[in-house]
């Protein structure tokens, strides 16, 4: 399975890759979105997967069953996913702003807006 | 404890500091004041001339980076108390006069926070024990001396002048600082007074120890002035005279100076020091000389005689032999006396009477008297006549040229024939003004407050005195900063004004002969511009324009090739590079595929994946907004499926809830959604295609190595699994690791999110008002 996941996360950083370099504003910032996207499945991954097992420390006993999922990654995961909408918030608004005060979402055409 | 060395150069820096507050206080006394500071630091740096004449040295030594065997370590043996003594004694008096020469300027403040940050920094170079921090303080005295040159900043020419100052004298320091490293590196040591003690012989046949001698020699010439780097000083003119005078008499050009004598015993046995640094001296002190001779503005006049002593001193230093380095200390305390001397008579006139130039002088001396005298001293010294200390360093230099090894007559001829035009241009910036019929100038001329020619004076007063008795400053100045140069101290004879007829005196005289005749001839000299006017359009400052105009098309061609404003060629370069580097590091793991340790596909995840990639080729093809956000909103859940599939709850939830809010943000924000068209050619889009595949490839190798990767350490995670229910009472490990142990990592994280928030309602807020309409 992980190395599905691998050829999944290929693929969403080449979708991000993809995006990036777009013209269009708006494909930009869905290409921030695949490259988060990508970072935690890559992360997720590479920690190993679990099935069935997550990091709950079960009732009656007092530690964490070394059989069940790794907590940390999912932590930082948990973090990043928060982290990324922040960010994806913030440039979609900025995004927006840019295209009603500039009147294009073409980057090209921005790229001398700062004159 | 140092009670001396450090608090002394401590107090210099922090005296400017103060200056600029004072100043506000004390208006033009400011300078009087002030003056008391490097006076002090100069008795209390006499007392340690006991130590440096009974053959020992001082030492302070602070760690800095002890890793990198640099540290903060001063030391003094004589030739840097000699220096410390010159550089803080001639300071003291170039302070008195700047109060005099800027009275009233605005800026005077600022003005001694340069002076006083250079000075400190110039005793900080001479009392450095170790090469890095040498460099350091070079480096500093570069920068506080393009502050002073550039002081009157409104003037173009001031301005170019402190610029090339710097790239000159700085660019050279670049290269000396690769020198030291290598020094550093071939003989095992940063610090100087180790380094003295090192046999050369050791180290000296390393393959890169030239490279390291010229790098430095390169330091040394470019901050000395020497030829071809000589062009900067007389452009330093443009600085107020108290600069001027302090710069290029005592301080600045000297440290080059310092250099090639601080590290003589280091490099000097190399075949390649006598082939460089004799005949760079020496062509040095003969284009000083006859440059000097064509200009009639006094700063030049004195800024290119300035030019032909630091070639002597180089030369001296190049020869290297017992007599030459004794001859070269002596004139270089004669030099700092009279050039600080005559720069600010130069100075003086030049605020009495509003010109500089020498034909436009004459008959001041009933004017202003003691400037008239102290420059007639100042001068007296320079033309090397008797019962002045020019003449016993001339006397020196004429024995070390007669006692030197080379070409048979070559030195002497070279040293006679410059000495002579030092001698007419001592008479041109000396005498010249003060003397014959009283000429009309711009200003009617009287004599300047006394903190201007106090200083003037009292330098003439030690020229004469150490002129006279030069066994005095030969036993506790000369005597030991020889001893601390030579490799291997020899004992030397007293200093003596009086020699017998000997083969010197009589080069002597032919010197004051042939100086007469020069000075009758020099008037003509000045009119052959034609002559002066080639050597100008072929010097090597024509090089040096050539060069800065030529390297600032060039970044500006760089800049526009680079930064061309396009967001996504940055992206593509970023991207690429990553992706090398990555590249370049995988060998470093062989890549494995380990399916033993993999959990076996399961047919929802399979199909989850199934449905990213899908969804993810239809956001890069879509052509409508509302279609990208949909898929986008696919590949989020199929994340969230896999997360949920693989033990992972929280991660599913919080991923299905922040993409439902993605989506929804996203049609908040561009509710109307027009096409999104191809605005990028078939060819670039396929290009990017096949880019962006390579890209997934490498981070998915990436993947699978990361998973393939074993820790010896035991993970983190598994100190937080045997804790989360004990310590912190919590059965969902990964909720405890957010709000426990990392509580402070979500604290950040949710001001993070505040401030987006705060920043997101701005923008929404902010609307362009009506009478301010979108610029174009």
């Amino acid at each position: 399975m992980e190395f599905i996941m691998a050829i999944t996360i290929g693929a969403l950083y080449a979708a991000g890759a993809y995006l990036l370099l777009r013209r269009n504003l708006i494909k930009l910032i869905l290409g921030i979105v695949f490259i988060g996207h990508g970072a935690n499945l890559m992360i997720f991954t590479a920690a190993g997967l679990r099935q069935g097992e997550p990091a709950f420390v079960p009732p009656g006993v007092s530690v964490l069953p070394p059989t069940s999922a790794d907590p940390l990654p999912q932590a930082l995961i948990l973090t990043a996913i928060v982290i990324g909408f922040g960010v994806l918030a913030f440039t979609l608004v900025m995004a927006q702003r840019a295209d009603k005060v500039i009147g294009t979402d073409d980057l090209d055409e921005m790229k001398d807006s700062d004159r | 404890m140092d009670m001396v060395l450090l608090p002394g150069i401590a107090a210099i820096f922090l005296t400017g500091f103060v200056a600029p507050l004072a100043a506000r206080r004390l208006g033009d006394r400011l300078g009087v004041f002030l003056a008391l500071v490097p006076l002090t630091v100069f008795a209390a740096f006499s007392t340690l001339i006991p130590v440096v004449v009974a053959g020992g040295t001082y030492q302070v030594v602070l760690p800095w980076v002890p890793a990198l065997g640099i540290s903060l370590s001063f030391f003094v043996d004589g030739l840097s108390l000699l220096f410390l003594l010159v550089i803080s004694g001639v300071g003291t008096f170039i302070v008195w006069y700047a109060a005099g020469y800027l009275q009233g300027d605005r800026g005077l403040g600022k003005f001694y926070l340069y002076l006083f940050s250079f000075m400190g920094a110039m005793l900080g170079l001479v009392a450095s024990d170790n090469l890095i921090l040498l460099f350091v303080f070079w480096e500093l005295t570069s920068i506080t001396s393009y502050l002073l040159i550039g002081y009157y900043h409104e003037k173009e020419r001031s301005r170019a002048a402190a610029l090339q100052a710097l790239l000159v004298t700085g660019g050279g320091g670049l290269a000396m600082l690769a020198g030291f490293i290598l020094l550093g590196r071939i003989a095992g040591t940063y610090e100087i007074s180790t380094l003295l003690e090192l046999d050369p012989s050791g180290f000296i046949g390393h393959a890169l120890f030239p490279v390291a001698l010229v790098l430095i020699l390169l330091g040394a010439f470019t901050k000395s002035a020497q030829f071809p780097f000589h062009f900067w000083l007389p452009n330093a003119m443009e600085a107020p005279a108290p600069v001027s005078a302090f710069l290029h008499s005592a301080t600045m050009v000297k440290a080059g100076i310092f250099l090639l004598a601080r590290l003589h015993p280091v490099l000097a046995d190399h075949a390649l020091w006598l082939s460089i640094v004799a005949p760079v001296g020496a062509f040095t002190m003969c284009a000083g000389v006859i440059l000097g001779l064509g200009k009639r503005d006094l700063k030049q006049i004195l800024a290119y005689s300035t030019l032909s002593v630091l070639g002597t001193l180089t030369l001296l230093l190049g020869l290297g032999t017992p007599l030459a380095i004794k001859a070269c200390m002596i004139y270089f305390l004669a030099h700092a006396l009279y050039k600080a001397a005559l720069f600010m008579t130069a100075g003086s006139i030049d605020r009495e009477t509003g010109t500089r130039d020498v034909d436009q002088l004459g008959g001041l001396r009933f004017k202003m008297p003691f400037t008239a005298g102290a420059a007639l001293i100042a001068a007296w010294s320079m033309a090397g006549i008797p019962l002045l200390l020019g003449f016993v360093s001339k006397e020196y230099f004429y024995k070390a040229l007669l006692d030197a090894d080379g070409p048979p007559y070559l030195w002497e001829i070279l040293g006679v024939g410059a000495s002579m035009v030092m001698f007419a241009l001592a008479v041109l910036a000396g005498l010249r003004p003060y003397f014959g019929k009283l000429v009309k100038t711009p200003k009617p001329p009287h004599e300047v407050p006394w903190t201007m020619w106090i200083g003037p004076v009292m330098l003439g007063v030690l020229a004469i005195y150490f002129g006279m008795v030069p066994g005095w400053p030969g036993d506790f100045l000369i005597g030991p900063a020889v001893q601390a140069i030579q490799a291997n101290p020899a004992p030397l004879s007293r200093l003596a004004l009086w020699h017998g007829w000997n083969a010197a005196l009589f080069l002597s005289i032919v010197t004051v002969l042939g100086g007469l005749i020069v000075t009758a001839l020099s008037r003509k000299v000045r009119s052959a511009e034609g002559f002066y006017g080639v050597l100008t359009r072929v010097g090597p400052e024509r090089a040096y324009e050539r060069g800065l105009a030529g390297f600032l098309r060039f970044s500006a061609r760089l800049t526009r090739l680079i930064q061309n404003g396009y967001l996504r060629n940055y992206i593509l370069v970023i991207g690429i590079f990553t992706a090398l580097l990555l590249l370049s590091r995988m060998p470093d793991t062989p890549f494995r595929m380990d399916f033993s340790r993999m959990v076996p596909p399961t047919v929802l995840g399979v199909g989850a994946c199934a449905l990213i990639v899908a969804a993810s080729v239809i956001v890069c093809r879509a052509q409508t907004r509302f279609a990208a956000i949909v898929s986008l909103g696919v590949v989020g859940l199929g994340l969230a499926i896999l997360f949920f599939l693989f033990s992972a709850p929280d991660l599913a939830m919080t991923q299905i809830l922040v993409e439902a809010l993605t989506i929804v943000l996203f049609v908040l924000a561009f509710y109307k959604l027009p096409l999104m068209t191809h605005r990028s050619s078939l060819v670039t889009r396929w290009r990017d295609a096949i880019l962006a595949i390579g890209f997934g490839g490498i981070m998915a190798t990436m993947a699978m190595i990361a998973f393939h990767f074993e820790v010896s350490q035991p993970p983190i995670s598994t100190f937080m699994g045997e804790n989360s229910y004990p310590a912190a009472h919590g059965r969902n490990v990964v909720n405890v690791i957010l709000v426990d142990f990392r509580a402070l990592d979500t604290l950040g994280e949710v001001t993070v999110l505040a401030i987006a928030a705060l920043g997101i309602y701005a923008m929404l807020k902010f609307r362009r008002s009506k009478k301010d309409p979108p610029q174009p």
